[in-house]
C-alpha cells in the first residue's frame, strides 16, 4: 500500500466557541487530484491552515508526507506549493519581484517564473496594487506552479480568472498531474473539480458529508436541462429511467436527468431543437440534495485509495 | 537574505520620510545654536519667568546653549519619542499581526524559511531602521551646527544616538512580542503606545511634583538623560543596559512565542 501524500484523522479546529473543522478524516495518494469542494464557510481554508500548519489542531492530526503539518511546517513546505484564495502580495511590489522573492525563499533558481508568466500573459512589470483581482490571482497561478514541488495545495485557485484563464489553469493542472504531482485543490465549482480532480471531498459545516470518486459523484445527481423545441413534443417523448418531465409547455420543456445522459441525448436529437441549456448542480443545490434524503450516496464512495 | 532585503525595502519608505522630518528639523535646531547661544543671557533670563519643575519637564535642566541641554530639549524631550515610538509601533506590529491581516504572512511562511529565521529577519530589520533613525537625529543637529562653526563633543553626541538607538529598541522589542501574542495590530500598538504615553505622563508628574518623585524610575524619560551624557561625559550604563534588556527580552520573547504561534487571528 503506498503511504498517503496527506492523511488527515479526526481534525478538529475551534477559534475559541466557534467551530472551524470537526472530525474531518480523509487520504490523498501520491499523483492524485483531491477536490476539496464546500461553500463559503463550509471549513476548506481552515484544513487548508491546518494543512500548512499555519494553524495548530484542536484535535485529530494533519500529517502531510509523513510529517505533522504543524511541528515539522517547513520540511513540508520544501515539497509543497501553495496558493491562497486571495493571496496578500505586497502592493508595493510588481509581480517580477513577489514572483523572484517567492521564488528565492523556495530555493528555485533566479526568473523561474519567467516561462509561466509568459504563458499567462502576465506583465510582471506592474506593481501588484495596481493589477486587477484576476491578474494578481494570475501571479499567484504563476506562483503556485513555478516550482516542482511535488504537492500543490490550491485555495480555490480560479477565483477571479477569466474563463480563458480558467481553462489554461486546469491545463496546468493536467501537466502536474502528469509530472507525477499531487494536487489538493479547494473549490466551490464542481466543474472545475470535475474536470481538475479524481477523487473529491464535499465539506458542509465543518464537517465531511462525502468523499467519492468524482465520476462517481457527478453521475449520481440530477442535471436540469432545458429545452425549446421547434415543435410540442409527443408526451412520451422523454419517458426514460432517471429522467423527469418536470414541466412542459407547449414547446419548452424542463427535464431533469441523473446518471448517463447518452438515451435522453439520443431522443433531444431526434427532435428540432431551438434552444437547449445543460445546467450542472451548483454546491449548494448538491448540499441541499445531500441533505434532503432523496439522493442516495455513490456507490464508489468512502476513503479507498485511488492508484496514483 | 531575501526576506532581510525585502524587510528593509518595505521599510524604505517609513524611514525615509522619518529620517528627513528628523534631519530637517535637526538642521533648522541647529542652524538656530548660534542666535541661542549669542543671546545666552538674554534667554536664561526669559526662561527663569518660568517654574524650574515646569522647564525639567522639557528638558530645560541647565542653560540652552549648553550642547547637552540644547539637544534634550530640542530632539531628546519630544521629537525623537514620538518619532521612536511610531517607527517602533509600525514596525513591531508589522513583523506578524499586521502582515496576517493582509494576507501577506502565508505567502513566506508556506516556503521552506522556518518561522524563527523568518521574524529573526524582520526584527534585523527594525534595527537597522531604528539606528538609522538614531543617527539622523542626532548627525543633523551635529552637521549643521558644525557648519556654524559650533563643534559639539562627537563622542558625547555619538552615545546619546545610541541611547537613542536603545529607548526606541525598548519599544520595538515589547511590540513585536505583543504583535505575535495578539495577533492583532490595533491591541499590540494600543498597549504599547498607551505604556509610552503613560511613561511620558509620569515623567511630567514626577518633575513638576517632587512628591511623586519615588515613582520615576518607571518611567523610561527618567532613564534616556541625554543631557548628563553629553554636557558631563556621564555613561548611564545602567539606563542603557535597561533599555537593551527590554528590547532583546521583547524580541526573543516574540521569536520563542512565534515558533509554535497558531496564527489563528
Amino acid at each position: 500500500m503506498t503511504t498517503p501524500v496527506i492523511e488527515v484523522a479526526c481534525l478538529t479546529k475551534w477559534y475559541g466557541r466557534r467551530r472551524g473543522v470537526e472530525d474531518v478524516s480523509f487520504d490523498v495518494a501520491p499523483g492524485e487530484a483531491f477536490g476539496f469542494l464546500g461553500p463559503n464557510g463550509a471549513g476548506k481554508t481552515t484544513t487548508i491552515r491546518l494543512l500548512l500548519g499555519f494553524l495548530r489542531p484542536t484535535g485529530g492530526s494533519a500529517r502531510v508526507f509523513g510529517l505533522d503539518a504543524f511541528d515539522d511546517a517547513p520540511a513540508i513546505h520544501a515539497s509543497a506549493s501553495y496558493l491562497g484564495s486571495d493571496p496578500g502580495f505586497l502592493g508595493e511590489l510588481s509581480g517580477a519581484e513577489q514572483l523572484e522573492y517567492l521564488g528565492r525563499l523556495r530555493g528555485l533558481p533566479r526568473r523561474a517564473w519567467v516561462p509561466l508568466a509568459e504563458r499567462l500573459e502576465l506583465d510582471p512589470t506592474v506593481r501588484i496594487k495596481r493589477l486587477s483581482r484576476g491578474n494578481r490571482q494570475k501571479v499567484g497561478v504563476v506562483a503556485a506552479f513555478m516550482g516542482h514541488e511535488p504537492l500543490l495545495v490550491l485555495d480555490e485557485p480560479t477565483s477571479g480568472l477569466d474563463p480563458l484563464m480558467q481553462r489554461e489553469f486546469l491545463a496546468l493542472a493536467a501537466e502536474a498531474r502528469a509530472d507525477g504531482r499531487t494536487l489538493f485543490l479547494s473549490s466551490h465549482n464542481l466543474v472545475e473539480v470535475e474536470r481538475a480532480c479524481d477523487r473529491v471531498a464535499i465539506i458542509r459545516e465543518g464537517r465531511i458529508a462525502e468523499v467519492s470518486a468524482v465520476g462517481a459523484l457527478m453521475g449520481s445527481h440530477w442535471r436540469s436541462i432545458n429545452l425549446v423545441l421547434g415543435a410540442p413534443p409527443a408526451r412520451d417523448a422523454f419517458d426514460l429511467p432517471d429522467v423527469e418531465v418536470i414541466a412542459m409547455t407547449g414547446r419548452e420543456v424542463h427535464l431533469m436527468v441523473r446518471g448517463d445522459v447518452n438515451a435522453l441525448l439520443a431522443r433531444i436529437a431526434a427532435l428540432r431543437v431551438e434552444d437547449i441549456a445543460i445546467t450542472t448542480p451548483d454546491v449548494e443545490d448538491l448540499f441541499l440534495r445531500l441533505y434532503r434524503g432523496d439522493e442516495p450516496v455513490p456507490a464508489t464512495g468512502g476513503n479507498e485509495e485511488v492508484p496514483a | 537574505m531575501t526576506a532581510f532585503r525585502l524587510e528593509l525595502r518595505r521599510a524604505r519608505s517609513l524611514a525615509l520620510w522619518l529620517a528627513v522630518s528628523l534631519a530637517v528639523y535637526g538642521a533648522i535646531m541647529g542652524a538656530m545654536y548660534p542666535v541661542l547661544r549669542s543671546n545666552d543671557a538674554l534667554m536664561t533670563e526669559y526662561m527663569q519667568t518660568f517654574p524650574k519643575e515646569f522647564l525639567a519637564a522639557f528638558g530645560m535642566t541647565g542653560l540652552l546653549s549648553d550642547p547637552g541641554v540644547f539637544f534634550t530639549t530640542y530632539m531628546a524631550s519630544w521629537l525623537w519619542p514620538i518619532i521612536a515610538t511610531a517607527a517602533a509601533l509600525l514596525l513591531g506590529t508589522r513583523a506578524v499581526a499586521a502582515d496576517l491581516d493582509r494576507g501577506f504572512l502565508d505567502l513566506p511562511l508556506a516556503t521552506p524559511i522556518s518561522r524563527v529565521r523568518y521574524l529573526a529577519t524582520n526584527i534585523a530589520a527594525q534595527v537597522v531602521v531604528l539606528a538609522t533613525l538614531a543617527t539622523t537625529a542626532v548627525l543633523g543637529i551635529w552637521l549643521t551646527a558644525a557648519a556654524t562653526g559650533n563643534v559639539f563633543d562627537l563622542g558625547g553626541y555619538a552615545a546619546a544616538g545610541v541611547l537613542a538607538f536603545a529607548f526606541a529598541s525598548a519599544i520595538a522589542g515589547p511590540t513585536t512580542l505583543l504583535s505575535v501574542t495578539t495577533l492583532s495590530r490595533g491591541r499590540a500598538s494600543g498597549i504599547v503606545g498607551g505604556i509610552v504615553f503613560g511613561m511620558y505622563a509620569v515623567f511630567v508628574v514626577t518633575q513638576i511634583s517632587k512628591d511623586w518623585a519615588w515613582i520615576a524610575p518607571v518611567s523610561a524619560w527618567d532613564h534616556f538623560r541625554t543631557t548628563a551624557l553629553i554636557d558631563d561625559g556621564v555613561v548611564p550604563v545602567g539606563d542603557f543596559a535597561l533599555f537593551a534588556a527590554i528590547a532583546v527580552a521583547g524580541w526573543l520573547g516574540a521569536l520563542w512565542a512565534f515558533r509554535r504561534r497558531d496564527l489563528a487571528a
